[in-house]
């Protein structure tokens, strides 16, 4: 062998050294970057994918009535769920599951929840638990009943039936036993992932979830706890019971009373408020279209959310501010003419019916629209103004009643021109929540003539009273006189004809125009608003119903019948009725 | 021609590359006991089959290498066999890699890249033929079934590392720089080709080459999923410091989080526990351990025991750059074992047989004349 060759050899081992050499100052200048310089980085993380949270959920506290009627409670649910590292044969396990459920579950939709499941297996970041969710909430009772069977099958026995992997977790439902009573001021819990809640459920969710238990456990490379737990030692803390004002009884008087006048009139829209005016305590709420928690989604609740002009439901606040700044004598006779062309209007204002010469006591009982705007008129824009905000002042201080997601009327401009001041006087151009009017009327059934404080949570420790008067106390009685005349000659003598009770009330039409399927639609916003008995009132009732515009419609007629129903069923419960009325409608009660 | 007996070739063996291997496997049962899952004992398994593979090592330096060189082609064939078994009654977790007698498991493709280095060593030495751009058609043709067979179980890393070996040996045996240019050329496009065509490589694989090229995306479903070894294993080494957390609970609890860690991954296990500072020391004692072996190689006249040196310093070179590159994210993430230091009876027992051979290699005398034979 020559030297040349020989050196060429020594020269290709050491260079097979060097080169290995320069690999290793490669690695070392790589170890001392991962560590020196990206070391906090990684420090971070590792502590993030080290600790894995654990939720063990609360039971979820009870909705009651007034009385302690269960509204709403917890119900036994299961969630279903498998492992997919578990499964070997999708196909069979697909069938056996979708079999030992009954077909609640068909094989293909188990199929299809199985597709990528095994790249969730492998994904190391995953939550707890291990097991990767098929259905979120199962709360009927028979399949929870076959769940708890395949949950407590043995090992082998679920091999065998080519269930294996299955995970059954219990989990928490929610019932209403009383279906779609109050559906609407109970709510719901959120159904599913990007649903909110609705109604007391979701506005007290905090104090009815209670006090989870959450564990923190430290997790190795497959996600599996290896270590104690640490974090919340004690147990999980069941949520609150909530006690509501509703009182499930009149609940059910106003439910049927609406029943009857949807079946009658079918109503685009109706709200249902029942208000004892001294506490503020809202004793019922119902609205249609209406659902069952139970089984449906929830839908708006009209009460708190239904923005309507109110009609000729204004004119009692506009005489009684009118009293109180002086522009008119409980005695002084206004012309109330069939029309009056006011100051900057283009067109005159008229009356639907002819009222003639009047006390303001007709003007309320009769309800014209000319004396009123005629009354706006001497009190100006800006006075009339001041009354809308008085009543119904706009989205200031959170809600009304402390429901979700209400509505609140309000003057909106911050001046009004002449006209606006009239046409609000018989409330035109203006909308509010049923909620804000029976809350407002309530005001004339009190003795302060203040507006109370609606409460719909029996614990509620604000005052009853707003402390905002609707009414001068010396003026209430010409108020209630008008109102009272209303029931005994006026809009609504029909109503209360032959009423075993006195009542004060006050009816009113509003249209309403609306596009429906790109066509323009009238409505007519039909309500009847009364308190009862008329010298010591206990009760106020409002009825509102939309109906499709036609001749004959009016408040009185269509939310008549519905609100004297109402109160007589709830002086009779209250054995406020002489005895012998309340015997007749003894049995309509229970 | 007299051979040397037992006395003389253990009195001539180079005592600190063995140290130096006997010194890598300790700290490798050490680090293999921290890393254990618990359900096995690995760092005892471990610790037997040090034991073995010492006993293994001296058996080797017993045999003269000449003899073993010649026998190659019988070696091959025996391998060749076993990686045929390994396909049809092949076990293991993720691969197929394992033939199993009873309780005993061994991997073929281990002993593979140690018969691999005798057969071309001695194909190179008596064959001659290298120089020449046809010769090296056979040397292409031994390595590449093994290449084959062991790509089909799959193991991808022990695959690859055949090809840096046959092309050190035929560096290093003088093989001409344009003929080993124009087969590092087809060497890659060879690798496109495998990459590109489907059904060559399987997806895992080809999804573990897409993560290593992603390490720096944002894309969190390949980091949770393909990438996991890597970010693991890169998380370990970054929340070490300088002299390491000990082998206390924190270690373990840390280390709780790496996947594989007492075999594949035992480096990050190391430096968590022995910090920057120990790496260095293991990095600087892996490359004295080379470094000898390749001094040995340097000192050996005879040519089929100096490329046998070649062979061996260029597999545990091979496997200590690419184990440790993965575990740092600089290479794609292959089975690839780190040499004495990682568990598993076969790598450890094949890594003490061949340090056996380079043993041998450099005991063999340089006179290939007795005093005897002059007297």
């Amino acid at each position: 062998m020559s030297a040349e060759l020989l050196d060429v050899r020594r020269f290709r081992m050491n260079a097979v050294f060097g080169i290995l050499l320069l690999f290793f100052v490669v690695l070392l200048v790589r170890l001392g970057k991962i560590q020196l310089a990206e070391g906090a980085r990684y420090a971070a993380a590792a502590e993030a994918r080290h600790n894995g949270a654990y939720r063990f959920a609360a039971t979820r506290g009870r909705i009651l009535d007034r009385h302690g009627a269960v509204l709403a409670a917890p119900k036994p649910a299961r969630r279903l769920g498998f492992d997919p590292t578990q499964i070997t044969d999708a196909r069979t396990f697909s069938i056996a599951l979708s079999d030992h459920l009954g077909g609640e579950l068909q094989p293909w939709q188990i199929s299809q929840a199985l597709r990528g499941a095994h790249a969730w297996a492998h994904d190391n970041d995953r939550p707890l638990p291990q097991y990767r969710v098929l259905v979120p909430r199962i709360e009927d009772s028979g399949l929870v009943s076959r769940l708890d069977e395949l949950s407590g099958l043995s090992i082998r026995r679920k091999r065998a039936s080519g269930v294996w992997g299955a995970v059954v977790h219990p989990e928490e439902g929610r019932q209403y036993p009383n279906g779609d009573y109050a559906a609407h001021v109970l709510g719901q819990m959120p159904r599913g992932e990007g649903q909110a809640g609705t109604g007391v459920e979701h506005a007290l969710d905090g104090a009815l979830t209670g006090r989870e238990r959450e564990v923190t456990l430290r997790r190795d490379g497959k996600r599996r706890g290896y270590a104690k737990p640490t974090g919340d030692a004690g147990s999980s803390t069941a949520g609150r019971d909530i006690a509501l004002t509703i009182d499930i009884t009149i609940q059910h008087f106003l439910e049927r009373a609406l029943n009857e006048m949807v079946l009658e009139f079918e109503p685009r829209q109706a709200v249902g408020l029942v208000l004892d005016p001294h506490s503020g305590d809202i004793l019922a709420m119902a609205c249609r279209p209406t659902f069952d928690p139970n089984h449906s989604p929830a839908n708006a609740n009209l009460a708190i959310q239904g923005l309507y002009e109110p009609g000729s439901f204004m004119k009692p606040f506009t005489a009684a501010w009118a009293l109180g700044h002086g522009v008119v004598k409980p005695d002084e006779i206004l012309d109330m003419p069939p029309s009056v062309m006011l100051q900057s209007e283009t067109s005159p204002i008229r009356d639907s019916h002819e009222v003639g010469p009047g006390t303001v006591r007709k003007l309320i009982g009769h309800s014209s629209n000319t004396g009123a705007a005629e009354l706006a008129d001497r009190l100006g824009p800006e006075s009339m103004r001041a009354l809308f905000e008085r009543l119904f002042p706009d989205r200031q201080g959170g809600t009304l009643c402390g429901l979700p997601y209400e509505q609140r009327g309000g003057p909106r401009e911050a001046t009004w021109p002449w006209w606006r001041a009239h046409r609000v006087a018989y409330g035109q151009g203006v909308h509010v929540t049923p909620l804000q009017m029976v809350t407002a009327f309530a005001a004339f059934a009190r003795e302060d003539g203040c507006i109370p404080q609606p409460r719909i949570l029996l614990d509620d420790d604000r005052p009853a009273s707003t402390g905002v008067a609707a009414c001068r106390r010396e003026d209430l009685a010409v108020v209630r006189a008008g109102l009272e005349a209303c029931v005994s000659e006026g809009t609504a003598v029909r109503v209360f004809a032959d009423a075993p009770f006195t009542a004060a009330a006050k009816t009113a039409t509003a249209e309403q125009k609306a596009t429906e399927q790109g066509v323009a639609v009238t409505y007519e916003n039909c309500s009847l608003t009364a308190y009862a008995p008329a010298q010591n009132p206990q009760v106020v009732v409002l009825v509102l119903a939309q109906v499709p515009a036609a001749s004959g419609v009016s408040g009185g007629r269509i939310a008549g019948r519905a609100t004297r129903r109402v109160l007589e069923n709830v002086l009779a419960y209250w054995g406020v009725l002489p005895a012998a009325d309340a015997a007749l409608l003894e049995g309509e009660v229970r | 021609m007299r051979q040397m007996t037992l006395g003389e070739r253990l009195k001539e063996a180079d005592w600190i590359l063995f140290g130096l291997g006997l010194l890598l496997a300790g700290f490798g049962v050490a680090a293999v006991d921290i890393a254990a899952t618990g359900e096995i004992d690995h760092g005892a398994v471990q610790l037997r089959w040090l034991v073995l593979g010492v006993t293994a090592c001296l058996l080797m330096l017993a045999i003269p290498y000449r003899w073993i060189v010649q026998l190659r082609w019988l070696w091959y064939v025996g391998g060749l066999g076993l990686l045929l078994l390994v396909l049809v009654v092949g076990s293991g977790k993720s691969a197929g890699r394992w033939i199993a007698v009873g309780s005993f498991r061994m991997q073929p493709s281990e002993i593979m890249k140690l018969i691999l280095v005798i057969t071309l060593a001695g194909y190179i030495r008596y064959e001659r033929s290298h120089r020449t751009f046809r010769g090296l058609a056979t040397p292409f043709l031994i390595t590449l079934i093994p290449f084959m067979l062991i790509m089909k179980q799959p193991d991808l890393g022990t695959a690859l590392l055949l090809l840096p070996v046959l092309f050190t040996l035929l560096y290093v045996a003088g093989a001409r720089r344009n003929h080993l240019a124009l087969v590092t050329l087809a060497g890659l496009l060879a690798a496109v080709v495998l990459y590109a065509t489907p059904g060559l490589m399987n997806d895992y694989q080809k999804n573990r080459v897409r993560a290593f090229l992603m390490q720096g995306s944002n894309d969190t479903a390949l980091l949770r999923t393909h990438n996991h070894h890597i970010h693991s294993s890169k998380t370990v080494v970054g929340t070490s410091n300088v002299f390491g957390h000990g082998s206390g609970e924190e270690a373990q609890q840390t280390l709780r989080n790496l996947s594989e860690r007492h075999s594949d991954f035992i480096f990050p296990v190391f430096i968590h526990v022995y910090g920057l500072a120990g790496a260095s020391l293991l990095f600087a004692l892996y490359l004295l351990f080379i470094g000898l072996i390749l001094r040995t190689a340097l000192k050996v006249r005879e040519p089929s025991g100096r490329l046998l040196a070649v062979g061996v310093a260029c597999l545990f070179a091979c496997q200590t750059v690419i184990n440790l590159a993965m575990t740092l994210g600089l290479l794609p993430i292959v089975g690839m074992p780190l040499p004495f230091l990682s568990y598993g009876g076969s790598s450890l027992l094949t890594s003490f047989a061949a340090l056996g051979l380079v043993l041998n290699v450099g005991s063999d005398h340089p006179v290939e004349f007795g005093r005897g034979d002059f007297e």
